[in-house]
């Protein structure tokens, strides 16, 4: 069962430029509805208006880190089961393990390419 | 030593405050001989208070003059170190060239993401026309991608200013004790951060590349 390319993405990232090649990228495998967050209060005040199919976020962001938005989601009754990427530059294993522990779908390390992105959603999806 | 000496004169001082008391307490048969001890101790007092006290201003004069060269020799060095050239010029010019490294980049970036936004979208059923875009924002790109060699200049410019505060941080370091060199120095701003860092496990991008490769990642997640 391919991927259902219809359903809403929330792209989470402080860095604009970012936000723009995910979003690209995002399109070439053939998602339409985008949206996007410039930290994790923003993604976490989206997410409670609006069901997300997906999430892919940053981790280095302020008020709120991609790792504070993550462990938000997963204590929330409502959103825990949002399936959740990290595409992160932190490329520490203690992050790796930490983003696990807290219930991450999937983990990609910056820079990566449009294979990697495609993979990882294919896998969260469980293709 | 000036504490330790204020220590013994306030001890001695005591002592004998507390002979004289006892001597004028005693009854009146006694009163003349101990009203001659009384004196006798007060002048022995007197005595070694000034003895002290001579010695004493003597050690905080070495003191304030020992501190006051100390001042002197740390001055003469900030001052060939170029403690205000650094300040007023070099460093804020490396922030600028900082700001405009980032500035450039995203430029960059964004020309040629425009290019290739353009190529994405555009319009297939004329080739001719197509190839005739690619080959223009084609050309565009390899302009944008110009960037590299200014940034890497300002960069340059950069890690110079760097190396020349290492150094000379390194020969201040030299001229101080090294408990105050060992300092840590934080202000708390600064320590609330390092402490936001640490519960957030905000690493940042590893230098030489990342810590744990992709396929490292993926044999986590299967």
């Amino acid at each position: 069962m391919a991927v259902d390319t219809s359903i809403p993405v929330l792209v989470v990232d402080d860095y604009k430029t970012m936000v723009r090649i995910i979003r690209n990228l995002l399109k070439q495998l053939g998602f339409s509805d985008i949206d996007d967050a410039k930290d994790g209060q923003e993604a976490l005040e989206k997410m409670q208006v609006r069901k997300y199919g997906l999430v892919i976020s940053d981790w280095n962001m302020e008020p709120m880190t991609g790792y504070e938005l993550l462990k938000s989601v997963r204590s929330s009754e409502t959103l825990q089961r949002t399936p959740f990427i990290m595409v992160t530059a932190e490329s520490k294993t203690e992050n790796v393990v930490a983003a696990k522990k807290a219930g991450v779908n999937n983990y990609i390390v910056k820079p990566f390419n449009a294979a990697t992105l495609k993979s990882k959603i294919d896998a969260v999806f469980g293709e | 030593m000036a504490k330790s000496q204020v220590l013994d004169l306030s001890e001695f001082a005591e002592k004998q405050a507390e002979a004289i008391v006892a001597c004028v307490n005693k009854g009146a048969v006694s009163e003349r001989l101990d009203m001659a001890r009384a004196l006798d101790l007060a002048r022995s007092m007197t005595d070694s208070l000034g003895e002290t006290l001579r010695t004493l201003d003597h050690g905080f004069a070495d003191a304030v003059r020992d501190a006051a060269t100390d001042i002197h020799d740390l001055r003469e060095e900030l001052g060939s170190l170029g403690v205000d050239k650094m300040r007023e010029e070099q460093l804020p010019e490396a922030g600028q060239e900082l700001d405009a490294v980032v500035e450039e980049t995203e430029k960059a970036t964004n020309r040629i993401m425009e290019s290739a936004e353009m190529i994405m979208g555009a319009d297939r059923s004329d080739p001719a026309a197509f190839q005739e875009m690619v080959d223009a924002q084609m050309i565009d790109i390899f302009e944008a991608c110009t960037f590299q060699d200014i940034t890497g200049q300002r960069i340059a410019k950069v890690v110079e200013t760097l190396q020349r505060l290492e150094t000379r941080f390194d020969r201040l370091l030299a001229t101080l004790p090294k408990s105050e060199a060992d300092a840590d120095g934080s202000t708390d701003d600064e320590k609330a951060r390092d402490a936001r860092k640490q519960e957030q496990i905000l690493n940042g991008p590893q230098v030489n590349g990342p810590q744990v490769d992709q396929d490292d990642i993926d044999a986590l997640f299967d």
